[in-house]
């Protein structure tokens, strides 16, 4: 059950999260603390993915690591890792997880393909002004952890395993971006790439929007298959639209479990997605996303997703009441609207299933709770 | 996550003609010196002002502390008998010029308060760091409290950590740290089926 959310202590008590999956079970558990994402994958056979990532705030580490840690995965176990996009709600420890996970074959969107990108990323790790850095600062990090890493674009076959008798049981798919993103992208990033004239002057890490960087991922075992939709946005040429187009990618094993995209926000939805993408009857999960007048996913939002599926869930449901004392909130409210707590509990909501089940069998650790 | 609302697709910066150039430090005005608690910063820490920041940055990236006139209209000279209430660290996350607001998180530095969103006006920003509004730039927020003869004069302000252009080192530290990262990238064979 969840914990408590109005009492403070109890929001960042560590989590028992009991025992790791077995060996022939597949497990996707997905983590938020108010502001932030990570999904731990098992994938079968010991072997785990890991796609973006938070910090828990009990262990003020990588929640996917605190998660693996405490339920005995050996960091070997680790076999990839996935940078879905590099903003700094979807990336915070990722160098960490880079750093910790020798065996894990690191993976970022193709938008950094081009060496200007690594520029870009450069510009701001934080190498040459310190306090210049978002979640760059974490992709360059795990960049420079790990000797090669691959890069994701539509089609792009992130993991394949085979089981005893040869036979795939496993096969990862990024579905996202479209190619056409890449060079898109690169005008984007390039107004940031700092050239040395004299006119220029530093600003910081920027975000764009809308996110077509971001990397969507398909994980099929064998007809039983999960979609992980990152905080990818509609565009009609970049985004949901472009992906759903793909003939390769629209004949995807329909999805029974969704991680939907950009915190159950509009400009994240597609209405195919829910027909062409995921089977009938499926679950959605999703984390919360708080920023100023921006709380996602709204009150719409909520009503949209839980009317596409079976059931949803939301990593994170504790109250994002602001926490100061009141002078300092009467004085603070006069000048700050819409004021919230940024982390306002931490919580997970884990799937689990052997293949052949008809149900996934979802556990709620933490401040999670049915959206 | 960003939002939606003001970096439409594709995105031009706003231009940013000769702002910086024309107001370098030496060229601001000195602040009132009768108000003994802010003066030009040197090389000194950030911390001798807001007193909790550690982080140690060159002087021309530290932010300017003043109380000038040109200050938001609703913030009021700060006085000396005025003490620090709270010293927020923002980020702005995004900008909505049509609604004149920003989005922001702010980190407290002073009191463990935990970090909190919102949204502030616009208005709150002196003249000479609107240029400075844009996803990504810091600010610091300081509230201040007088109490003079039994009554409370609240003020504050809000000031807008200013960066002037790359320096040849920092240039040379970015080539290299992209040089580093420089033929690692591999691509992954495709689905076609």
């Amino acid at each position: 059950m969840p914990y408590p959310v109005d009492r403070r202590i109890d929001l960042w008590r560590m989590i028992d999260y009991k025992n790791a999956p077995a060996v022939d079970e597949i497990e996707v558990t997905l983590f938020g603390p108010g502001f932030g994402e990570a999904i731990a994958v098992h994938l079968g056979q010991s072997e785990w993915l890991l796609v973006d990532s938070c910090i828990d705030p009990s262990s003020k580490k990588p929640a996917a690591e605190t998660y693996l840690h405490s339920i005995g995965v050996q960091p070997s176990c680790v076999k990839g890792l996935v940078a879905s996009h590099w903003h700094d709600d979807h990336v915070r420890g990722f160098g960490r997880l880079a750093e910790i996970y020798p065996e894990a074959e690191l993976n970022i969107s193709s938008v950094f393909s081009d060496k200007e990108a690594l520029v870009f990323l450069a510009a701001y790790s934080g190498l040459s002004v310190p306090t210049l850095t978002r979640g760059t600062g974490e992709v360059y990090r795990a960049l420079l952890a790990k000797k090669e890493h691959y890069h994701l674009h539509q089609r792009s076959i992130v993991l394949e395993r085979n089981d005893a008798h040869g036979s795939r049981y496993v096969r990862v798919t990024a579905m996202s971006p479209v190619q056409a993103t890449v060079s898109s992208s690169m005008a984007r990033l390039a107004q940031y790439i700092p050239t040395g004239s004299t006119d220029e002057n530093i600003s910081h890490a920027p975000t764009f929007s809308p996110n077509i960087e971001a990397v969507v991922i398909h994980i099929d075992w064998n007809g039983e298959a999960v979609l992980l939709g990152s905080d990818l946005e509609e565009h009609t040429k970049y985004g949901w639209s472009a992906l759903l187009e793909d003939s390769v990618s629209s004949k995807r094993a329909p999805a029974s479990l969704y991680k939907v995209a950009h915190h159950g926000s509009a400009s994240g939805d597609h209405p195919n997605i829910w027909k062409d993408l995921l089977a009938e009857q499926s679950i959605a999960c999703l984390t919360p996303f708080n920023n100023g007048r921006h709380k996602l996913p709204n009150d719409s939002d909520r009503e949209r997703v839980r009317g596409l599926v079976k059931s949803a869930f939301i990593a994170s449901g504790a109250t994002r009441k602001p926490d100061l004392e009141s002078e300092k909130l009467k004085r603070l409210g006069d000048i700050c609207t819409d004021l919230s707590r940024v982390n306002a509990g931490f919580g997970a909501t884990r799937f689990r299933k052997v293949r052949g089940d008809a149900e996934w069998r979802v556990e709620l650790f933490g401040t999670a709770g049915r959206l | 996550m960003t939002s939606s609302i003001t970096t439409a697709f594709p995105w031009k910066p706003p231009s940013v003609g000769g702002g910086l150039k024309d107001q370098r430090q030496s060229d601001l005005p000195l602040p009132n010196p009768g108000v003994a608690r802010f003066k030009q910063i040197g090389t000194a820490s950030v911390g001798q002002v807001l007193g909790t920041a550690t982080e140690q940055v060159p002087s021309r990236h530290l932010p300017r502390v003043h109380t000038l006139a040109s200050l938001a209209s609703n913030s009021l000279t700060i006085s000396p008998d005025s003490a620090e209430l709270e010293v927020w660290e923002g980020v702005v996350v995004s900008v909505d010029r049509e609604k004149n607001v920003m989005d922001v998180t702010l980190e407290a530095k002073i009191s463990p308060i935990p970090m909190h969103t919102g949204s502030i006006g616009l208005e709150w920003v002196s003249d000479q760091d609107l240029e400075l509004v844009r996803s990504g730039a810091v600010f610091y927020l300081t509230l201040y409290k007088q109490t003079l003869r039994g009554t409370i004069k609240n003020s504050q302000e809000l000031r807008f950590r200013r960066r002037f252009n790359w320096s040849k080192l920092e240039l040379d530290r970015i080539s290299a740290g992209a040089n580093a990262l420089s033929g690692r990238p591999k691509d992954r064979p495709m689905a076609n089926d």
